[in-house]
């Protein structure tokens, strides 16, 4: 039966690539844990698991563009208090 | 399919069923027709601990349907699928069960008459079957001791018979890039297909149809005018006359041989003897019919056959000019005003053959005979989290169960909610569509260390139902899920 209702897909591809470091991971603990997976991550859910990597000196190192976008969705806005996404300008 | 080159097919059909036998080395193919040399009705008549399959359940069947010790199931091909079951003398029969008699007259009908014996055999079903059809159909014939080796479409079986029963046989190398449009009117259905025929791969382009506009319809048509006219002729009243029990039957039975006459000859009549009575007399019913008078009585029936086409021709968007065969099968395509409707559209674009009622089982036989698989008809992959797709199987992959088995490791982006998501998708030259999704519960506690592995696998079965199946690799219970509806074509190269 085909079907009009899509769950979005949060399953990815496991190649086992043998990479220690997609990110300069500054936790010693971490590496060699084989983390490449972490590039599809969603990126408020790296900044929930590992904070350093969202840290605002070197996101843009860290993170794919999608990933900061999808972390800066979630980031508590300054001006209103919320999760608003920066909409809260436009109002 | 058989290591020595001989296959055995059938058609499984709404009204009439046959089997027939094709040998690769001399390329013949031949139908298991009854003794009058037509298929046999697939209707089974159960009287008593009895059961009765063909023409001679048909034929008694208005005789004895309102008694309580008779008891006749009719077009069960309809029922399958359903989960369906009949309470025949108290006990509850599946749609399965019945259609294994239809299996069990086809297999003992070749080996009493020629001494054949059908152990295993390609069966022809329609295009739009799905895997729950295909899985009871093949309960009926695995009861009567018949094993499917595999299923092929209908019109597929049908351009198979005609082409490989040639002399010379036509290769489809010969038709590479060409469009054909199957017309199969039988008894009980009109099914359109249009087929596009491409580097050995026959493949459907789209499907139209008619349920209740077939050869079953216009024997009634046609017992309703004779019996007005034989009403009118003798100045009677249907409401003074008593109505024999086996009249209906006998009636039916001469209005379809009268029917089938008036392909070849102008005029013909129907008799039907001691058909009525008064409390003083007995009638007779004599009645001639002309091919004229019949085919204005199901004018309308044509007309609407003929938008059919059109519409088939606009789902797959053709236009006529860029269909190269018109194949013309089933009973009731026969009829002369319908081959004159179609030859002022087609031309000489139109392929009659003289084995119309049976040349789909001979098609399936010389399938089976020439080992030909079916194909995927498109490409099954699974979206991934980050929007790409991946395919699982091609285009054109043989649908085997043996070779369909493919394992595929993943894990999950996000586990927060503990469910895996997978989408499945098919791919064709229309574009991707979503097929179904699977959900896989999977642990959210290990995030901090890994993501979750996921093992998702998928099969076809010999049913050519696809199953895909996902388990998370901290928990025990699989999640799956079953696809009935992948498109398959057929690998004739």
């Amino acid at each position: 039966m085909d079907t009009n209702l899509q769950l979005k897909p949060n399953l990815m591809l496991d190649l086992s690539e043998k990479v220690d470091k997609f990110f300069p991971l500054y936790r010693p603990e971490l590496r060699g844990q084989n983390r490449q997976d972490l590039r599809y991550l969603p990126g408020d859910l790296i900044g929930e698991i590992y904070p350093e990597l969202v840290d605002r000196r070197c996101i843009k190192n860290n993170l794919t563009p999608e990933q900061i976008e999808e972390y800066e969705q979630y980031l508590v806005c300054e001006l209103c208090g919320r999760r608003c996404a920066g909409t809260c300008v436009l109002d | 399919m058989t290591s020595t080159g001989i296959g055995f097919g059938i058609d499984f059909g709404t009204t009439n069923s046959v089997a027939a036998i094709a040998d690769q080395s001399t390329g013949r193919s031949r139908p298991f027709t009854d003794d009058e040399g037509r298929p046999h009705p697939s209707v089974v008549w159960y009287h008593g601990d009895d059961v009765t399959v063909g023409r001679e359940a048909k034929e008694q069947i208005n005789r004895y349907s309102e008694e309580g010790l008779h008891y006749f199931a009719t077009s069960v091909k309809r029922h399958l699928g359903y989960e369906k079951s009949f309470n025949i003398f108290g006990k509850e029969r599946s749609a399965a069960e019945i259609a294994s008699e239809v299996f069990r007259h086809l297999k003992t009908h070749a080996r009493l008459s020629r001494n054949e014996e059908i152990k295993e055999a390609v069966v022809a079903v329609p295009v739009y079957f799905d895997g729950r059809q295909r899985r009871e159909l093949r309960q009926a014939a695995d009861e009567a001791g018949v094993f499917i080796t595999t299923f092929v479409h209908e019109p597929f079986a049908a351009i198979a018979g005609y082409l490989f029963g040639q002399e010379p046989e036509i290769s489809l190398e010969q038709l590479d890039r060409s469009k054909i449009l199957v017309f199969d009117w039988g008894g009980g259905t009109l099914d359109i297909t249009v087929v596009s025929v491409k580097s050995g791969n026959l493949t459907e382009l789209s499907t139209a149809g008619l349920n209740d506009r077939a050869g079953d319809k216009f024997d009634e048509s046609l017992m309703n005018a004779v019996q007005s006219s034989f009403l009118t002729r003798n100045e009677l009243n249907i409401t003074e006359l008593t109505q024999l029990k086996s009249t209906k039957d006998r009636f039916l039975v001469e209005c379809e041989r009268a029917k089938i006459t008036l392909s070849d000859k102008k005029k013909d009549n129907v008799r039907v003897a001691q058909a009525y009575q008064t409390e003083s007399k007995l009638y007779d019913i004599d009645e001639s019919v002309t091919r004229a008078e019949f085919e204005t009585l199901i004018s309308q029936d044509i007309q609407a056959a003929l938008h059919e086409i059109d519409k088939a021709l606009h789902k797959a968007n053709l236009d006529r000019s860029e269909i190269t065969h018109v194949l013309l099968i089933g009973g009731s395509s026969n009829i002369p005003a319908l081959k004159r409707a179609l030859a002022d559209r087609f031309g000489s674009r139109i392929k009659t053959v003289e084995n119309a009622g049976t040349i789909i089982a001979e098609g399936a036989a010389i399938i089976a005979a020439r080992q030909i698989w079916p194909v995927l008809a498109e490409t099954i992959g699974i979206n991934l989290s980050d929007g790409s797709n991946y395919k699982i199987y091609d285009a054109g992959t043989p649908i085997k169960s043996a070779t369909g088995y493919k394992p595929v490791n993943m894990f999950c982006t996000d586990p927060r909610d503990g469910q895996a998501r997978l989408v499945i998708t098919s791919e064709n030259n229309i574009g991707i569509t979503i097929k179904d999704n699977l959900v896989i519960p999977v642990s959210p506690d290990l995030l901090k260390y890994r993501n979750e592995r996921v093992e998702v696998k998928f099969r076809f079965d010999d049913d050519l139902i696809l199953h895909v199946s996902g388990k998370g690799a901290t928990k025990e219970k699989n999640e799956s899920l079953e696809l009935f509806d992948i498109k398959f074509g057929l690998y004739t190269g």
